[in-house]
C-alpha cells in the first residue's frame, strides 16, 4: 500500500460519514418542512375560527342595535347596528379568503353572505325606516321570522366554526402523526447509518492494517536476509584467516616431507619428523577452535566467557600480529552467562575485528571481563570489555553506529556489525554501549556488553 | 646447475617454514638469505647481491605487497615470487611481482617456477 492508497482511504472514512449525515439532514429539512406545512394549516383553521366567531358577536351586535331601536326609537341604541357593518363586511370577506385558502368550500360564506343581506334588506333596514316613521313594528309574524332567520345564520356561522374545528383536529393528528414519522424514520436512519459507517471503517481499517502487516511481513525478512548477509561476511572473513593459518603449517609440512624423501640423515629425519609433528599440532589446534565456534545450539547453554574470549583471541592472532598490535587481557574467572554461543562469537569477534580496524601499529588493545553482582533491579551478570587506541569516534557519528549500513570503514565494511550485534545482545536481555575519546590524551573506544547470568532461559520468544 | 650458485632471498615471518625452505633451495643449488620480516629483508636485499626474492604476503608490520614495491623500486631487474596462504590477493599486489603461488602447492612447484624466473632472466 502506498502513500496515495492511504490518503484514499483516509478520505474514504471520512467521507461516508459526512454524505450519510448529509442524508439525515435531507431527510429532517423535509420532514420539517412538512411539519411547518401541517403547522400552517392549523394556524389558519384557527384564524378562521376566530373570525367565525367575531361575525357570530358582530351579528350580535347587529341584532341588539336594531331590537334596541325598535323597543325605544333612540337612535343611540342604533349604533352597534351601524358599527358593526363594515367589520362584519371585512370578517366576511376575510372568512372566505381563508377558507379559499384553506382548499375549503368558499360558498357556505357566499350563502350565508346572501341570507345576512335578506335579514339585513327584508328586516333590518324595513324596521329601522318604520321605528323611524313610528310605524308600529310588533307584527308577530315578521319579528319570529326575522329570529328564525338570524338563528339559521347562527347556525350556519357555528356550522363554519364547528368544521373548522374538526379541520383543526384532524390536521392536529396529522402533525402528531408526522412527528411520530419522523422520530421513526430518525432512529432508523441512525441505526442504519451507524452500521453502515461502522462497517464501511472496519473494511478500511482491515485494508489499512493488511497492508501494514504485509509491510512488516517484508521488512522482517529484509531484516533476516541481512542478519544471513552479516554471518556470511563474519564467516568469510574468518575463513580467509582460517585458511591462511592452516597453509602455512600445511606449507612446512609438505616441504619437511620432500626433504625426508630425498634421504637425510638419522639425526636429520627425526628433526623433520619433530617440526612437521608441531605443525600438525598446530592445525589441530585450529580445527579444534573451529569446531567449537560453529557447535550451534538451539537452547540457551552455559558459556564460559573467559574460555570464549581467549579461543576468539587465538584465531584473531594472526590478524592482530600483522597490525602489529599487543593485547592485554583481564578475565575474571566464572563468568558463566546462559545464551548461545555461535551468536555470543560473532559479537565478541565483530567488537574485535573493529578495534584490530581502528588501532595504528604498535599500540595496544585490551579485553577485559568481570563480574557483576545483582544490584536492586538489575540482574547478576558479566560484562565484557574491548578497548583500542585508535583515533576515537566523533559525538556526532555515535549514534549512528547502531544503524544498518552505517560504516566507517568505507567499501571494506557491510555496515551491519554492530547492528547485528546489538540485536545478539538485547536477545540475550544484555545492553551494549560505546564510549569514545577524540582527544590527543585519552583518544580510543571502548565497547562494554553486560550478559545477564540468566540461569533461566534467555527469552525463549525471541 | 648454472656455473655459480645463485643467490636467493626468502622472507617469511613463519620461522619454520623459513628454515625449511632454505634447506629445500639450498639443496636444489641455491645460496639462501633468510629474513623474518620484511624491514630485514629490505636491508639483506640492499646489501647483497640478490638475484631473486621469495616472499611472504601476510607478515607483520610491512607486508609482501609493501615489501614488493620498495624492491621494485631499488632494483627492478629481480624476480619476486610472492608466496602466500590466502587463496585470493588483491589485484594491485599481484600487479606487482612476476609470480605468485599459494603456499601448500609443494616443493617442486616452488622450484619450477623459481628456476622459470631466473631461466626467464638469462634469455
Amino acid at each position: 500500500m502506498n502513500l496515495r492508497q492511504l490518503n484514499r482511504i483516509l478520505l474514504q472514512t471520512l467521507l461516508v460519514p459526512v454524505v450519510a449525515l448529509m442524508f439525515v439532514a435531507a431527510v429532517l429539512a423535509l420532514q420539517i418542512r412538512n411539519a411547518e406545512r401541517t403547522v400552517d394549516k392549523m394556524r389558519k383553521a384557527g384564524d378562521n375560527i376566530a373570525t367565525a366567531t367575531r361575525i357570530s358577536m358582530l351579528m350580535v351586535d347587529e341584532e341588539t342595535g336594531v331590537r334596541g331601536y325598535q323597543l325605544t326609537s333612540n337612535e343611540i341604541f342604533l349604533q352597534p347596528y351601524y358599527f358593526a357593518q363594515t367589520p362584519l363586511n371585512d370578517a366576511l370577506r376575510e372568512l372566505r379568503e381563508g377558507l379559499t385558502q384553506q382548499g375549503s368550500d368558499p360558498r357556505v360564506v357566499d350563502s350565508f353572505i346572501l341570507a345576512h343581506d335578506t335579514w339585513r334588506i327584508a328586516f333590518a333596514e324595513p324596521l329601522i325606516i318604520a321605528t323611524q316613521n313610528d310605524v308600529d313594528t310588533r307584527d308577530a309574524g315578521l319579528n319570529l321570522r326575522a329570529k328564525a332567520q338570524m338563528d339559521y345564520l347562527r347556525a350556519r356561522i357555528d356550522r363554519i366554526i364547528e368544521a373548522q374545528k374538526v379541520q383543526r383536529d384532524q390536521t392536529v393528528e396529522t402533525w402528531q402523526r408526522q412527528m411520530h414519522e419522523t422520530i421513526e424514520v430518525l432512529v432508523a436512519l441512525a441505526l442504519i447509518i451507524g452500521l453502515a459507517i461502522g462497517i464501511s471503517a472496519r473494511n478500511r481499517l482491515h485494508l489499512v492494517s493488511d497492508a501494514f502487516q504485509r509491510t512488516i511481513d517484508s521488512q522482517r525478512r529484509a531484516q533476516t536476509a541481512l542478519l544471513a548477509t552479516e554471518k556470511l561476511a563474519v564467516a568469510g572473513r574468518l575463513a580467509a584467516t582460517l585458511a591462511h593459518e592452516i597453509h602455512n603449517p600445511l606449507d612446512a609440512v609438505s616441504n619437511l616431507l620432500y626433504l625426508l624423501k630425498d634421504g637425510t640423515s638419522p639425526e636429520e629425519t627425526r628433526q623433520f619428523l619433530d617440526l612437521a609433528n608441531n605443525e600438525l599440532a598446530r592445525v589441530t589446534q585450529i580445527s579444534r577452535a573451529i569446531l567449537g565456534m560453529y557447535r550451534e545450539s538451539k537452547e540457551p547453554v552455559a558459556v564460559d566467557v573467559q574460555e570464549m574470549l581467549s579461543s576468539i583471541l587465538l584465531l584473531l592472532d594472526p590478524q592482530m600480529k600483522q597490525a602489529q598490535l599487543e593485547v592485554h587481557t583481564t578475565f575474571a574467572r566464572n563468568a558463566l552467562v546462559f545464551g548461545f554461543p555461535a551468536e555470543l562469537r560473532q559479537v565478541f569477534i565483530n567488537l574485535m575485528t573493529n578495534a584490530i580496524e581502528a588501532s595504528s601499529p604498535g599500540s595496544t588493545i585490551e579485553v577485559r571481563s568481570s563480574l557483576r553482582p545483582s544490584t536492586s533491579g538489575i540482574a547478576a551478570g558479566v560484562v565484557v570489555r574491548v578497548s583500542d587506541h585508535g583515533s576515537g569516534i566523533e559525538p556526532d557519528t555515535l549514534p549512528k553506529l547502531f544503524q544498518p549500513f552505517f560504516t566507517t570503514k568505507g567499501e571494506n565494511g557491510t555496515g551491519l556489525g554492530l547492528w547485528v550485534s546489538k540485536g545478539i545482545v538485547e536477545k540475550h536481555d544484555g545492553v551494549i554501549t560505546i564510549e569514545s575519546h577524540t582527544l590527543a590524551e585519552n583518544h580510543g573506544t571502548t565497547v562494554a556488553v553486560f550478559l545477564p547470568r540468566g540461569e533461566t532461559q534467555p527469552n525463549p520468544t525471541t | 646447475m648454472p656455473q655459480s650458485p645463485r643467490l636467493v632471498l626468502c622472507v617469511d615471518d613463519e620461522v619454520v617454514g623459513l628454515q625449511v625452505r632454505k634447506l629445500i633451495l639450498e639443496r636444489a643449488g641455491y645460496n639462501v638469505l633468510t629474513a623474518p620480516d620484511g624491514h630485514s629483508g629490505l636491508t639483506l636485499f640492499d646489501d647483497y647481491p640478490v638475484e631473486a626474492v621469495v616472499l611472504d604476503y601476510a607478515m607483520p608490520g610491512m607486508n609482501g605487497g609493501q615489501v614488493a614495491a620498495r624492491m621494485r623500486a631499488k632494483k627492478p631487474q629481480v624476480p619476486i615470487l610472492l608466496l602466500s596462504a590466502y587463496m585470493v590477493l588483491p589485484p594491485e599486489v599481484t600487479s606487482l611481482v612476476d609470480l605468485h603461488m599459494t603456499k601448500g602447492e609443494g616443493a617442486p612447484m616452488l622450484l619450477e617456477k623459481l628456476g622459470n624466473l631466473l631461466g626467464q632472466l638469462q634469455n
